[in-house]
């Protein structure tokens, strides 16, 4: 077996409110490099708490993260943010590009906080602008562009740095059938082409269809995992 | 060029009417202090101009505004009565109230006097003539050359005596900065229920005094302010003192509500960006660059407040000085200094609070628009009494 790009081990988060809840339990996952894995379930079932850890955006009450060989816990909120910068892509349902900046600007913006020079960036993002096919929209704003084409640029700027690993939070939950298609095509041709690890949460059952595993949650635990054939 | 840099830059344009409306806020606070400062300078230079020469009339001077009835009345008549060795019309002037205004008038020996500036007509020279403050003078409709009716007590019957004097000057004192204080000061001791004194005496002793009879004044008449020569400098001090402890608080509270102002907007611009700190928190910015973006948005607002003021403030200063106020209004380094470095600072202050809240929270509650504290412990957000931000 592979030796595991991403370790999610026996991660809990437990919310307080009320009598409090497992929003997570107890859920261990491992993605190996190259992988395509796609997290589905009911909705409140658990999937999107548990990218957050995955992603470091959140931390598990109990249980730890390791990103290639980096222990979350062992890492301070400065190490956890230069492993964000560095080695994870975000993908999120409503875009989450910065108005205040063009295309291009949020594509650059990773690669400015990894501190890359000038010229690399600019030959990275008319690099990731043709690979999604939006260099004739990259001085537009994200208010002046449409959903799929907002995605879009959402997908270039988490590839800007080349992760290790892209998590993406239902990436066509917002947007229509057509698009949708094309979201899908893009990271399959990203997974199969560069080889890009993706770890993907999404009620859109087609997305399953493109995926390595098919990890199912219900209640914040795992029920099954479909190893589907490559 | 730094994404914080970048970020910040890019919001303060966008934003421009907000960022000018921090700025402004600052700016009005600085120039207000600093048209405080320049009047408290002012009034010190005239007053170390003018208190040495002056001085005490004679060797005694004595103020007295308060209400009296008519058994004080007749205590004080007493006691002009023993006092016999003052030169003739120079003893005292005394004006009563006309109705519900309060009459003021300084006899020409007055050391008060002598540190006010005129606005109009000359120093008196003669018994009788006298000077009015131009705030008075509008209440009671007098002007330079007008005369009017006081009685004064009139040694040694102790009765009042009618007199004629003719007003043939007006001061003012600016911003009444320095009325104020003064009369309230006077005013103090005034009974419950009585609207003002109905008696205000300036008096001065050419000739000694006897000490006992100095004593006498002092502790019965309890509103009665006494000066000897060698206090020359004592009633400049308590204008000067008057006008700091009116102007330094005044300037502090138009300083700290500037700072709120700016709070206030500085606070709002984070809350209504909080997805946009958490996408760049997600992008991988640290949790102080992310409050890098508000600080240095802070930073370039106070100093654009600060510059702002400055001008406002100079403008301020020249029209003073164009006006029919006058003076030799000026800013010092020192009071430039002061003010900028507490607009510089306040501005950062206000950015502390929004700074901080962006840089505890955490991804998830920026990203979901979720409740900030500013108190990072769990308990603090799972009480959440204070409702948060």
């Amino acid at each position: 077996m592979s030796h595991a790009l991403l370790k999610g081990i026996n991660l809990t988060k437990w919310f307080g409110i009320g009598d409090g809840v497992f929003a997570v339990h107890n859920v261990s996952l491992d993605v190996i490099p190259g992988e395509f894995v796609v997290i589905v379930g009911p909705s409140g079932c658990g999937k999107t708490t548990l990218l957050n850890l995955l992603g470091g955006l959140d931390k598990p009450t109990h249980g730890d993260v390791v990103l290639n060989g980096q222990r979350y816990s062992k890492l301070g909120e400065t190490g956890l943010a230069r492993l964000r910068r560095r080695q994870l892509g975000f993908v999120f349902q409503f875009f989450n590009l910065l108005n205040d900046l063009s295309a291009a600007e949020n594509i650059a913006l990773p690669m400015r906080l990894a501190g890359a020079r000038p010229a690399v960036i600019n030959a990275r993002i008319e690099e990731l602008l043709g690979t999604v096919s939006m260099l004739h929209r990259a001085n537009h704003s994200p208010h002046e562009l449409s959903g799929g084409e907002q995605q879009r640029v959402a997908i270039a700027r988490a590839l800007a740095n080349q992760p290790a690993l892209v998590l993406a939070d239902e990436p066509t939950g917002n947007l229509d059938t057509k698009n949708s298609e094309e979201i899908r095509r893009l990271f399959r041709k990203l997974n199969v082409e560069n080889g890009q690890t993706f770890v993907v949460v999404s009620h859109d059952g087609v997305f399953a269809d493109y995926a390595h595993r098919v990890v199912r949650m219900t209640d914040g635990v795992i029920g099954d995992i479909e190893v589907k054939a490559t | 060029m730094s994404p914080v840099l970048a970020l910040a830059g890019r919001h303060l344009r966008r934003r421009w009417l907000a960022s000018a409306l921090i700025a402004l806020s600052l700016a009005a606070g600085m120039a207000v202090f600093l048209l405080i400062q320049s009047h408290i300078d002012l009034t010190s230079r005239r007053m170390a101009g003018t208190a040495q020469p002056v001085a005490v009339p004679g060797e005694a001077m004595y103020v007295t505004s308060r209400f009296f009835d008519a058994a004080e009345i007749a205590s004080l008549q007493r006691i002009w009565g023993a006092i016999t060795k003052f030169e003739a019309g120079y003893v005292f002037d005394a004006y009563t109230s006309a109705g519900m205004h309060r009459a003021v008038a300084l006899a020409p020996e007055s050391m008060a006097a002598g540190v006010l500036p005129l606005s109009e007509g000359a120093w008196p020279a003669e018994p009788g003539q006298v000077m009015l403050p131009l705030s008075l003078a509008r209440q009671t409709g007098l002007s330079v050359g007008d005369r009017f009716t006081t009685f004064i007590p009139a040694p040694p019957g102790g009765y009042l005596m009618p007199v004629r004097h003719q007003v043939v000057a007006l001061f003012t004192t600016g911003f009444g900065l320095l009325e104020t204080p003064v009369y309230s000061a006077l005013d103090a001791k005034l009974r419950p229920g009585v609207r003002g004194p109905n008696l205000l005496i300036v008096g001065g002793g050419a000739v000694s005094i006897p000490e006992r009879t100095l004593q006498q004044i002092y502790t019965r008449l309890d509103a009665t302010l006494m000066y000897t020569s060698g206090h020359g400098h004592y009633l400049a001090g308590n204008l000067a003192k008057a006008a700091l402890a009116g102007g330094v608080p005044l300037a502090m509270l138009i300083f700290l509500m500037s700072g709120l102002g700016a709070l206030n907007i500085l606070l709002l611009g984070f809350l209504q960006r909080k997805r946009s700190f958490g996408i760049l928190k997600a992008l991988g910015a640290s949790h102080n660059e992310a409050r890098a973006v508000l600080m240095l948005e802070a930073a370039v607002t106070s100093v654009a407040g600060a510059s702002l003021g400055l001008a406002g403030s100079a403008a301020g200063i020249a029209l003073l000085r164009a006006s029919a106020v006058g003076g030799d209004y000026r800013l010092t380094p020192a009071s430039v200094s002061l003010a900028v470095m507490f607009t510089v600072g306040i501005g950062m202050l206000a950015g502390q609070i929004p700074g901080r809240l962006c840089r505890d929270a955490t991804v998830d509650q920026l990203l979901h628009n979720r409740r900030v504290y500013l108190d990072t412990n769990p308990s603090c957000a799972q009480c959440g009494r204070c409702g948060g931000f």
